[in-house]
């Protein structure tokens, strides 16, 4: 029996969920960390209003609101990583709530066994999920019974709210975390590259510098120009940094000992999205055996692969950012208009990357798909 | 549990919803026949609606209230308002559709937003065919900075900077903006049409007095979005005659000192926004969207109307909706192709638009075209720089030349051949409207036949006119365009400028449609005789349409020879008429200067032909008294004009006058009158004929004119100014007969 559907009625949260949705598809939403974050609230506020009689439901609701999210901007995995995480910590919650010691009990006669209700139903499900989903609906039916028709929502929704918060309170620390090691990755006197602006690097190095003295070189990152605002941020924090044109790079890499780039997403073959320009860092980086080291949060995990493309992440912006409109919509007497490209990611071969420096600890790339099976249940790695 | 932005909503109501009016009607017929059965802002650019691009522009910006002004087909535009994703109460954008049957312009839809009182704030004001990503937010947020401080700051416009040659940039209709740099008050406006071409505009005087510096721009496109203030649509209640809100309302708000209201421009650096005005910049916007320039409002991304594209590499676009591409059909680079379309074994498609639905059939090559929805191409089809309407069918072999425009429904082939820039529909061309306003028009209204044309065995389907304007040449300038099912205004427009709003493969090879080559000549006999203001029987093209698109000649020097001569003969005729007619002499001056300006000829050519018309004034026999007394009225009625050209060549104006009383035997006697009459009139002065005197060329022979007759003159000059000067010396009155 599937449970039947059900949807949220209050008026606030449909508004925040279609604000969300259209800020996504507008763009008006991105980078990861800020992506994760709103999806969290959303999600939080979700669990928080919705009537619900069995998990089987909630989940149900929020898969289907997630796949809104994911349609608005598929390339922000970020939103299908929360929704994964607070996924599995509903399912834990429940089971924990509800007493391990219903556990065994899978063959009770009250239990009907149900069909899979996922829209998508993985083709390589686990085989203790079934088990799982019957204590859920065994839960129900005992709370249910149990509790003198106590709702299910009310007793289990605190408990929810709570592990969601503790996402919430994860994003929030995200940088610490992943710049607590800082000091074991970063000697004295290194000469350290980066690209583009990233928190996480902003503070892995600012807290580097606490105990060790280096040199970082940024490249500016056309057409975005993050690196100045990388740059600065950085000098003013005392750290000596020098700050170069991206064609620099590959000229400077001799000189350099260790290059630490950022993520938009690490896939599940331990590859990567970053900001446009880390691919040609990583090369350069190869050709001289430099160290890549990766710095990410743990929400950038993607149980997703880049099959088809090799160097691109096939998202691009507009080309405003790279010529002005007026030269660019042909020259003189309208001329052949020029035809710009303004790719937003760089994909990232996993072979050229040594080192993943999570908030949960350090990886080799090829242990990704350990670490995205350990945080993620597997009926959820398709929404 | 409010979250963070739901406070922030809250921040934002506290102030006041933001509004916008929508102008879906476009009150012109520049998209007709495609505009029969559709209103025009519901006409697809890559394969959304118009309209719903403007509602996308607008939500982006914040907007929260939107009301449409529709009058033709309303519901039809209610229809789609309804089925939009704007419908949704969560969408957090209220759309409001209202309908004005009456309102036949932008001042009557104003007008009647006067009436119903729904405005209670400065709002957002934009035609229902504009596509932006612009922040419209904050050019508000400017807007009421400045109100705050100047109350009568009523309006500010959008404007966006291009290149004189871009593509987005509305060739027929652009605007010249005088703006004071520092505030970026607009202080001057002129729209510009490409045809008849401006050479001048006259700058108030208080301008310069006002600003300490002013930029003119012509650089800039009207995004035809304006923040404008509640005082706009009851001025617009005041001044009942304004119908267009650029010609009639910001140049009289401008002009006039009894308002004492501002409008300003705000330049727009970062953004894209454009407006479809016509066929041509339809094709621009279209190549705009698919190269990305409106992202994030790029298909595959946030389309509008919300389908879902692929995005591959090239500025390829393929639905993700069930399509079906042949394994060996060929698409090249900007290109989309729509929902459900079926593209079959060797089709080529080639920086094109592909609707939903469509199926192109084997072998058929589509170039620089927009095919709408459900239209349907046979095998072996060849169509380019086209728009073929919705579910139009053609048949096999058939051949679509650059520039047409196919009407919903209609049939052609098969082997149809259809020449460039013809227009197609399923429906009789309105043909009596035309004879109405027009009685000129008649005779080959209707059912233009020539060799370019083959509709093919099975067609349904008329050709329309192919130039109404044309046509109707005799009338003079311009001609009323037709009305149309779309709009009911009576505007008028030139064909001459009409034909450079019209679709052309802007897309890549634009450049042929401005060099004149033979795409473009047989317009010029076509329409030469009707926009020659001065006399239709000289029908040789005035070089004067050899424009580029920011108005400049193309010195043409081939043509130079022959425009000259067209010149002289159109200069003598201005003139008679101007004698005739009793003109003042300062219209004669604005004429032979707009003349001088379209012929691209020089200054002393011009002051050649007045001079050699005054002298042929003056009638009577050579040396008799008559000619003698003849001389000195027409001289001080023309004086005027000739002081304005001659201005500070008076040496060269002599020498003009000398030779064509040498050249001219009548005259030659004369020569000293005359010389006598110039200076009696304030022409030349004493200096002036001694530096003739003294210059070499005065005693050489010119043109026609012979050594001798010009040393006759030059003698006769020198006893002029022999008399001259003994009357300045003596300080005696001019009356005095100086023989």
């Amino acid at each position: 029996m599937p449970p039947e559907t059900i949807t949220i009625r209050d008026k606030p949260t449909i508004k925040q969920i279609e604000s969300l949705v259209s800020r996504l598809r507008r763009r008006q939403v991105i980078g990861a960390q800020e992506t994760a974050h709103e999806t969290a609230l959303l999600l939080r506020q979700i669990v928080s209003v919705a009537r619900f009689s069995s998990i089987e439901q909630l989940i149900q609701l929020i898969k289907s609101i997630a796949r809104r999210l994911i349609d608005a901007n598929p390339k922000e995995f970020a939103v299908g990583n929360i929704v994964r995480r607070v996924l599995r910590l509903i399912r834990e919650e429940c089971v924990a709530a509800l007493g391990p010691s219903d556990e065994p009990s899978t063959s009770s006669p009250f239990s009907v066994p149900e069909t899979p209700a996922y829209p998508n139903p993985p083709d390589l499900a686990a085989p203790s999920r079934p088990q799982l989903r019957a204590t859920n609906s065994l839960a129900t039916f005992m709370v249910m019974g149990n509790q003198r028709k106590k709702p299910l929502a009310i007793t289990v929704k605190p408990l929810l709210i709570q592990a969601i918060q503790e996402v919430i309170d994860e994003l929030e620390t995200v940088y610490e975390n992943v710049a607590k090691t800082a000091r074991d990755h970063i000697y004295d006197g290194e000469i350290i590259l980066t690209l583009s602006y990233s928190r996480t690097i902003e503070q892995f190095l600012k807290s580097a510098a606490r105990d060790r003295h280096f040199t970082v070189i940024v490249a500016e990152t056309a057409p975005s120009y993050s690196g100045r605002l990388m740059a600065t941020a950085l000098s003013s924090a005392n750290i000596p940094t020098v700050l170069i044109p991206d064609s620099s790079i590959y000229p400077l890499m001799p000189r350099i000992t260790k290059v630490i780039l950022g993520a938009h997403a690490i896939l599940a073959n331990g590859g990567l999205f970053t900001q446009c320009g880390c691919a040609l860092a990583a090369a350069a980086a190869r050709a001289h055996s430099t160290p890549v080291v990766v710095c990410a949060g743990q929400f950038k995990l993607t149980p997703a692969w880049n099959l088809y493309h090799e160097y691109a992440a096939l998202d691009f912006a507009g080309p405003e950012k790279v010529i002005s409109f007026e030269e660019g919509g042909g020259g003189e007497r309208g001329g052949e208009p020029l035809g710009v490209i303004n790719p937003i990611y760089d994909y990232v071969k996993p072979e050229l990357v040594d080192v993943l420096i999570t908030n949960d600890g350090d990886h080799p790339p090829p242990y990704v798909y350990r670490l995205i099976k350990e945080t993620y249940d597997d009926e959820d790695m398709q929404l | 549990m409010p979250a963070r932005d739901t406070q922030k909503d809250k921040g934002s109501e506290e102030e006041e919803v933001l509004q916008a009016v929508v102008l879906a009607d476009s009150f012109n017929t520049r998209f007709k026949p495609l505009t029969l059965n559709t209103p025009r802002c519901l006409l697809p650019i890559c394969n959304v609606p118009m309209l719903l691009w403007t509602f996308e522009s607008l939500a982006l910006a914040g907007v929260e209230q939107i009301f449409v002004f529709c009058n033709a087909h309303s519901d039809q535009v209610k229809q789609a308002i309804s089925t939009s994703r704007f419908a949704q109460p969560a969408s957090g954008v209220n759309i409001v559709p209202i309908v004005s049957p009456r309102a036949m312009s932008v001042g009557d839809a104003m007008r009647e937003l006067d009436e119903k009182q729904l405005i209670s704030s400065d709002f957002i004001l934009v035609a229902g065919d504009v596509v932006s990503n612009l922040q419209i937010d904050e050019v508000v947020k400017e807007h009421k900075e400045r109100r705050k401080k100047n109350k009568d700051a009523i309006m500010t416009m959008v404007v966006k900077r291009s290149g004189a040659f871009h593509r987005t940039r509305p060739v027929g209709d652009t605007s010249l903006y005088v703006l004071d740099p520092a505030t970026s008050e607009c202080v001057h406006y002129e729209p510009i049409l490409a045809e008849p071409s401006k050479r001048a505009i006259m700058l108030p005087r208080e301008v310069m007095e006002k600003h300490h510096d002013v930029e003119v721009r012509n650089d800039l496109i009207d995004c035809s979005i304006d923040v404008c203030s509640v005082d706009v649509p009851v001025l617009f209640s005041e001044n009942f005659d304004y119908q267009d809100l650029r010609r009639d309302f910001v140049h009289g708000v401008l002009t006039s000192d009894l308002l004492g209201k501002s409008i300003y421009c705000h330049v727009v650096e970062q953004g894209y926004a454009a407006r479809v005005r016509d066929t041509k910049s339809y094709a621009a916007v279209s190549k705009d969207i698919i190269s990305r320039w409106t992202f994030p409002l790029v298909p595959g991304d946030n389309l509008p109307g919300g389908d879902e594209y692929e995005y591959r590499r090239g500025n390829r676009y393929i639905s993700k909706d069930n399509v079906m591409l042949s394994r060996t059909c060929t698409i090249g680079n900007d290109t989309i192709i729509g929902p459900s379309a079926r593209i079959h074994d060797n089709a080529r498609i080639e920086n094109s638009v592909i609707g939903p639905r469509c199926s192109v059939g084997p072998g058929t090559i589509i170039r620089d075209s927009f095919i709408w929805d459900d239209a349907y191409i046979d095998a072996g089809c060849v169509i380019e720089g086209s728009i073929i309407g919705q579910a139009v069918h053609i048949g096999t072999g058939s051949t679509v030349k650059k520039g047409c425009l196919i009407a919903e429904g209609t049939k052609l082939g098969p082997k149809a051949v259809i020449g460039e820039f013809k227009r197609i529909s399923r429906e009789k061309p309105p043909a009596e409207e035309e004879e109405d306003e027009e009685d000129a028009a008649d005779g080959a209204v209707n059912g233009i036949m020539d060799a370019t044309l083959e509709l093919g065995e099975h067609a349904e389907a008329y050709v329309w006119p192919d130039t109404v304007g044309a046509d109707a040449g005799a009338d003079g300038k311009s001609s009323s365009v037709a009305r149309d099912a779309d709009s009911e205004d009576e505007e008028t427009e030139a064909w001459g400028n009409l034909k450079h709003l019209r679709l052309a493969p802007c897309f890549c090879n634009s450049t042929d449609l401005w060099t004149g080559d033979e795409g473009f000549d047989p317009y010029f006999s076509d329409t030469d005789s009707s926009e020659d203001e001065e006399e239709s029987s000289l029908a040789s093209p005035a070089s004067g349409v050899l424009l580029t698109p920011s108005g400049d000649s193309i010195p043409d020097f081939s043509l130079a020879p022959r425009s000259s001569a067209n010149f002289r003969s159109e200069c003598i005729s201005s003139l008679e008429r101007a004698l005739a007619e009793g003109h003042t002499v300062d219209d004669a001056a604005i004429e032979l200067k707009t003349l001088r300006m379209a012929s691209n000829v020089t200054m002393t050519e011009v002051r050649d032909v007045v001079i050699e018309f005054v002298v042929g004034l003056v009638k009577g026999e050579p040396g008799s008294a008559a000619q003698k007394n003849n001389i000195s009225p027409v001289v001080e009625r023309w004086a005027e004009l000739i002081i304005n050209l001659v201005a500070s060549e008076r040496v060269e104006s002599l020498l003009l006058l000398q030779k064509t009383c040498a050249r001219l035997p009548n005259y030659l006697s004369a020569f000293k009158f005359f010389l006598y009459a110039f200076y009696n009139e304030d022409i030349v002065d004493s200096p002036s004929i001694r530096a003739w005197l003294k210059d070499p060329r005065s005693r050489e022979g010119m043109g026609k004119a012979s050594q001798a007759n010009m040393e006759v003159c030059w003698k006769q000059g020198a006893q002029t100014l022999a008399v001259i000067e003994a009357d300045e010396e003596s300080g005696e009155d001019e009356e005095e007969d100086s023989e």
